[in-house]
């Protein structure tokens, strides 16, 4: 471990304050190609590096913060599960991550199952057998966790790398 | 060869029963992978068609992958109605065609009618409110209106200026007190009280000293009966106690104490005392059997009583004497 100061502990700041006034001729948007151009380099040098096991677990944990940011910065108006669910539709809709739908709601034993369709991450990829959506997994435990105060395992039970054609998330209580 | 595994296919696509995998195409890899592909899919197909939505699709490819897609909605769905049940008028489904349109316009006319159902709730609540209100009002004004006629009843019943009974109540009371002595087969008397020169108390120290007398007396009445007894005022200065249930020896001894208490009770103004007595004529009656149901029973008792009084005054006044309803015999006590 570098014993240096930290140069990247994230906040919604050292992405840019005023997105607008960056790119005022390209605007806010990019291809979702690029974005994954970034992914799955990232990906590849980071399996090369530590192993894929090692690789899937820096994404989800990277997940993880990006949903907690998320949650704080989009859904910390939410009341209760359904107000969450609504957000995290809406936002998902607007912010091109992906289409949400939940399949249950159990707040009795808190497990949440939901899918995505046109994922950022995943549509459209070949089918591979593989669940590759550890980023994903990642966010939503940052947006459950920071809702509910508690530790959430979720796990990615269907892609579209396995020929789901929509990507498949269950969420339960670590 | 071709035949019988084209045939095969036809039938895993077809036919209602599962058909054995052909002996003769046993090596075919491929025949077995796409036989093992099509009963998954005949299998999930059936778990979806019996209502399983959780069954796991386990194949891959562009058949499963819209199977998958199928799968998703319709959980999706439940679970948007569930979200309806429990309220969430909210709910819109963007996707499945003509069944997102039917959805959408049901949720919209459910939350419609329930808005009106609210709307006509609080309505009523409004309606009931007001209503208690009025209710509430009304009984009020009932209330004071209960009041009012029992004030006017006692009013009606009682005498003004002494409280006690006025001559027609006490009539009908005594009435009915005697048809029960009667009914029952116990004595029952009747006194009627005098005051002696009462009119000289009106002339010497006026008429607003002279009701403030007939209140004392009556006070003096009420606290020497302590047996109960019913009271009026019969008129100017004289008073009627009924005392029923008592035998003579015990009614004389009573009447005669009210008298006793009365000459020992002056009345005391701010210019002095004024001394009083009072004469009384009692009429002691043993019913007799259908004779008390009628009110010339009761006069004839009043005048009997009356006698008596007249006697008392005969007498010299200050004084009880006593007939017997029946007998009319004179018996003066207390002649002091």
């Amino acid at each position: 471990m570098d014993t240096l100061p930290r140069k990247y502990a994230f906040n919604w700041d050292v992405i840019g304050t005023d997105v607008q006034e960056a790119r005022p001729a390209l605007g806010l948007y990019t291809s979702f190609e690029v974005y994954r151009l970034l992914q799955f380099t990232l990906r590849d040098v980071l399996e090369s590096r530590y192993g894929t096991k090692a690789a899937d677990d820096i994404f989800r944990e990277a997940g993880t913060l990006a949903g907690k940011a998320f949650f704080e910065r989009y859904c910390a108006d939410a009341t209760d599960i359904p107000s969450l669910v609504k957000t995290i539709q809406q936002e998902f809709r607007t912010l091109g991550i992906g289409i949400v739908r939940f399949e249950k709601t159990d707040t009795k034993t808190m497990t949440f199952q939901l899918t995505v369709d046109e994922d950022l991450d995943c549509s459209g990829l070949p089918d591979t057998s593989d669940h590759i959506c550890v980023y994903d997994e990642g966010f939503i435990k940052g947006i459950l966790d920071s809702f509910t105060g508690k530790d959430f395992t979720v796990q990615e039970v269907d892609c579209w790398c396995s020929g789901a054609r929509t990507c498949r998330f269950k969420a339960t209580l670590t | 060869m071709q035949d019988s595994i084209l045939e095969h296919i036809e039938k895993l696509l077809h036919s209602p029963a599962l058909p054995e995998f052909p002996a003769e195409a046993d090596k075919e890899d491929k025949l077995h992978a796409i036989h093992n592909y099509l009963v998954t899919l005949r299998t999930t197909l059936n778990a979806f068609a019996t209502g399983d939505l959780q069954f796991p699709v386990d194949i891959h490819g562009v058949i499963a992958g819209r199977l998958k897609a199928l799968q998703a909605n319709l959980m999706h769905l439940t679970w948007q109605i569930q979200q309806v049940a429990a309220g969430d008028f909210t709910q819109r489904v963007d996707f499945m065609g003509e069944y997102a349109a039917a959805f959408n316009s049901m949720v919209t006319q459910l939350d419609n009618a329930l808005t009106s159902l609210r709307q006509k709730e609080e309505e009523l609540t409004k309606l009931t409110e007001a209503l208690r209100v009025e209710i509430a009002e009304k009984e009020e004004a009932l209330a004071v209106l209960r009041k009012k006629e029992a004030q006017f009843k006692h009013l009606a019943e009682h005498d003004a200026l002494t409280g006690v009974l006025n001559r027609r109540s006490f009539y009908e009371l005594a009435c009915a007190e005697f048809k029960r002595a009667e009914e029952k087969g116990y004595p029952c008397s009747l006194a009627i009280i005098d005051i002696d020169f009462f009119k000289q108390i009106n002339d010497t120290c006026g008429h607003l000293q002279g009701d403030d007398v007939l209140r004392h007396i009556t006070k003096t009445i009420k606290s020497s009966l302590r047996h109960g007894g019913i009271i009026g005022r019969y008129g100017g200065d004289e008073f009627v106690v009924l005392l029923p249930g008592l035998d003579l020896k015990t009614t004389k001894k009573i009447v005669d104490r009210l008298r006793k208490q009365v000459a020992q009770a002056p009345f005391k103004t701010s210019t002095g005392t004024i001394h009083m007595t009072v004469s009384i004529g009692l009429a002691y009656v043993m019913p007799q059997h259908g004779l008390c149901q009628d009110t010339i029973f009761f006069k004839s008792v009043i005048k009997t009583a009356d006698n008596a009084l007249y006697a008392a005054k005969e007498a010299g006044r200050n004084c009880l004497v006593t007939l017997s309803h029946c007998a009319q015999q004179d018996n003066v006590t207390g002649k002091e």
